[in-house]
């Protein structure tokens, strides 16, 4: 049998890495290098890994002699392997025994195969591996197989990611650079280990993701993540056989709408609608339909982007501390939702009349209804009769689509 | 006579933002309230502030009560304009009162222009600025330049043909319903235009409305850099999102070719930076997208002329997450001779040892050695003859193949 070498990056998770390291300790098979690449750690790593040692006589660790760049830990961790096979994985994952050997097995057998890619499932910490491992086999059924390049743009359309794969080291060697801007091992990867032979899909788990408090999952909507995701999938058409070269450039364009709906759908569960709404336009700028699905998104979060909307415009006129909203149902909605954001500040209804008539003092903004209120507000007072925004402003300047005419 | 804001966000730079007030102070005709938005400086920007409204009777000064993030700047001191029109403005350049009037006289005769378009020179320090706005009219002359009066209808020909479309003098009543602060996006540009479009039609005049001065202190961030790209592809996406429906074809491909260029521009920036891999990576991610004549053609071209300073930086980048190292060994072959003479470049604390094939597979073990090779067997032969499996040996085919973009 091939040896396998588990390459582990790691900074600042003593513990989890300990607990890793310990269960891996646990395997049957001797066939195994393991390589803990530590990125500057500054907390007690060293003397972790240290203590290890007895359960763990194979293990090396390679200290890094500055911090790497997010890109650069797994194939820094990689870098010094020698085994037959590699596996990059994560300090926080809990790697299972089976599905390794499964996977080694299928690559002794058939030199054909370049890489094989397990299945990977929660772990909630609550109950035993077998329990997690059956849970998501029920859940997340996949078929195996062995694809080759032909079957490269059928993945594309269909796998949500390709992460985790155990493949030769030789390949590898030929195939991967640390690219920036780019996580490592997903579609992009999967297409250049096709370059050197096929890929295989397993159905068995290779590893279990255990959720912690230390976990520092990038929010998909972040600039380094859109910019990552954005990369592998460009750089993966790249590699596609030229004759499903135009399939999969529309397919990229799905992946891309589908991504930045998937950033809106976040945005908003993170009651950040106005983001949520800019990764929606995003997604309708390299649509050519979707006017319909603009018009619901409007509908349904229409109040809450106005009062994020009237939020910002409170947060940057100074030294505002009371709202001043017109009484009236559709101000009060959102007058609402903006008291959400802002407990401390006071609310004040009243009438439009009212409005118009009352000087305008440094510690009040106003949010009215009656699109004509801002402008006699203003004729009567000038500059100092600014801090007002209409309803109508918001909505007009919230809205996704024109007004069907 | 209507007025003028003109808005200017600022932190930290009190003789850049006086020495364009001072500047604003010295219009002669212009009609214009100055709103400072000062992103919680902590130097003596609001001493500066005060000393200056005797020259600036119409100042208006707010303090943002916590630190914005770079998005929110302008639109928090667009937020509190009074005047008819806006101009939100650097505090380190210097706006050009002909410009504005000019801006201001076209928005007083006809209602519809919602926003006006001038242009803007960059002063390097060298002679004066009206020497520079000559210098760049007569550059410019000669150009196609877009210039006129354009409606919804023409916003796909802008996108296509303009390189940005920035400080736009614009309606504040258009404004207030158009445009918002967002996260992720360079404001005022394509998005922007689109936005005032829906408004009404945009005019684009060949007058000077500011001069840029370039500086030390300028936090000018690569276009390649995360935020940046991700800046630029959400102001051509959101603008392709504006265009009316019966273009929507068309804008999807426009917002695309844009894209590509702007993929194909961190190439070149990258490239010029010896940064080669990251060169290759926009590259590839322009390829992508499937627009670009004689692709093979382009690749091998780049292939071509940076193989070996790509290889270079892959041996380096090896070399960086596997020491510590004391010798680099060097097979004695013309390839890789040349990419060693490149690496030393960017590691000159490092001593290269250039050896044959029988010396190196002669050579006893050590952690402290990193071997580049010619030859794609001696991994493998070295394997046999010290019997010891060492990660720290990399041939020639590997980086060149790793770094290959087609078969």
């Amino acid at each position: 049998m091939g040896i396998l070498s588990i390459c582990i990056p790691t900074r600042n998770r003593a513990d989890l890495l300990e607990r890793h390291l310990r269960h891996i300790a646990t395997f049957k098979s001797h066939k195994y290098e393991i390589i803990v690449s530590d990125n500057c750690s500054s907390d007690h790593t060293p003397e972790t890994v240290e203590t290890i040692r007895s359960v763990l006589p194979g293990l090396r660790y390679v200290r890094q002699q500055e911090p790497l760049l997010d890109h650069e830990v797994h194939s820094a961790s990689c870098a010094l392997a020698t085994g037959d096979y590699i596996i990059a994985v994560s300090d926080d994952d809990v790697l299972q025994e089976a599905g390794l050997l499964r996977a080694i097995e299928m690559m002794d057998r058939d030199s054909g195969i370049v890489a094989v890619y397990g299945a990977r499932f929660p772990y909630d910490g609550a109950r035993g591996f077998e329990e997690a491992i059956a849970a998501g086999m029920a859940r997340t059924p996949r078929t195996e197989g062995i694809f080759g390049r032909q079957d490269m743009v059928r993945i594309f359309k269909t796998e949500k990611h390709m992460t985790l794969p155990i493949f030769r080291r030789s390949v590898f060697l030929n195939s991967h650079l640390p690219i920036p801007h780019l996580l490592p091992f997903d579609f992009h990867g999967m297409a250049r280990f096709m370059k050197f032979g096929n890929i295989a899909m397993i159905k068995d788990c290779t590893a279990l993701m255990w959720p912690h408090d230390q976990q520092n999952s990038g929010i998909i909507y972040r600039d380094e993540t859109i910019n990552n995701t954005l990369s592998d999938v460009e750089m993966f058409v790249v590699d596609a056989p030229e004759d499903s070269t135009r399939d999969a450039v529309d397919t990229l364009g799905l992946r891309t709408v589908a991504h930045y709906l998937l950033c809106s759908d976040q945005a908003s569960r993170d009651g950040k609608f106005l983001l949520s709404r800019q990764y929606f336009l995003r997604a309708l700028g390299r649509m050519t339909d979707g006017q319909d699905i603009a018009r619901s998104f409007q509908d349904s979060h229409m109040v809450s982007m106005m009062a994020e909307a009237l939020s910002q415009f409170f947060q940057v006129t100074g030294a505002t501390s009371v709202l001043i909203c017109e009484d009236r149902a559709d101000c009060r909605a959102v007058a609402d939702k903006f008291a959400e954001r802002h407990p401390d500040v006071t609310i004040r209804l009243m009438n439009g009349e009212d409005i118009v008539d009352r000087p305008p003092r440094d510690e009040e903004l106003y949010f009215v209804g009656d699109a004509t209120i801002p402008r006699r507000c203003r004729q009567r007072f000038g500059a100092a009769g600014t801090r007002i925004r209409a309803l109508d402003n918001f909505h007009n300047a919230c809205r996704l689509v024109d007004d069907p005419t | 006579m209507s007025t003028l804001s003109i808005c200017i966000p600022t932190r930290n730079r009190a003789h850049f933002l006086e020495r364009h007030l001072r500047y604003i102070a010295a219009f002669k005709e212009l009609t214009c309230e100055v709103v400072v938005s000062d992103n919680c400086s902590e130097d003596n920007t609001p001493e500066v502030v005060e000393s200056l409204r005797g020259l600036l009777p119409n100042l208006r000064y707010v303090r943002q009560r916590q630190p914005l993030m770079a998005y929110a700047v302008h639109a928090a001191c667009c937020a509190l304009a009074s005047g008819d029109y806006i101009f939100a403005i650097a505090d380190d350049d210097f706006t050009q009162e002909a410009g504005l009037l000019r801006a201001m006289e076209i928005m007083d005769q006809q209602p519809n222009v919602a926003a006006v378009y001038g242009r803007w020179f960059r002063h390097h320090g060298i002679g004066t600025l009206e020497e520079t706005i000559a210098a760049g009219k007569s550059g410019m002359a000669g150009r196609d330049r877009l210039e006129g009066v354009f409606g919804r209808e023409d916003a796909l020909k802008i996108f296509h043909e303009a390189h940005t479309m920035e400080m736009p003098v614009f309606r504040r009543s258009v404004f207030l319903n158009s445009h918002l602060p967002l996260p992720h996006l360079l404001p005022f540009d394509f998005h922007g235009m689109g936005q005032f479009m829906k408004h009404g039609s945009i005019a684009i005049i060949p007058d000077c409305v500011v001069v840029m001065s370039v500086h030390d202190q300028q936090n000018s961030r690569q276009i390649y850099a995360d935020e940046i790209i991700n800046s630029y592809l959400a102001d051509f996406e959101t603008f392709g999102a504006g265009v009316p429906e019966e273009m929507r074809r068309r804008a999807v491909v426009e917002v695309d070719v844009r894209t590509i260029n702007k993929y194909l521009l961190s190439m070149e920036l990258a490239r010029e930076q010896g940064r080669f891999l990251l060169a290759r990576q926009y590259l590839m991610r322009a390829l992508g997208h499937g627009r670009l004549k004689d692709i093979r053609q382009r690749v091998r071209d780049f292939e071509q002329v940076y193989m070996t300073e790509m290889i270079a930086e892959a041996l380096s980048q090896f070399y960086r997450v596997t020491r510590p190292t004391d010798t680099i060994v060097c097979e004695d072959t013309p390839e890789c001779f040349a990419v060693a003479e490149l690496f030393f470049k960017r590691h000159p604390e490092t001593t290269i040892e250039v050896m044959d094939a029988e010396e190196i597979l002669a050579r006893a073990h050590s952690d402290l050695d990193l071997y580049f090779v010619g030859d794609p067997t001696l991994p493998d032969r070295r394997r046999q003859c010290v019997g010891l499996a060492n990660g720290k040996i990399r041939t020639y085919y590997n980086l060149r193949s790793a770094c290959r973009i087609l078969d």
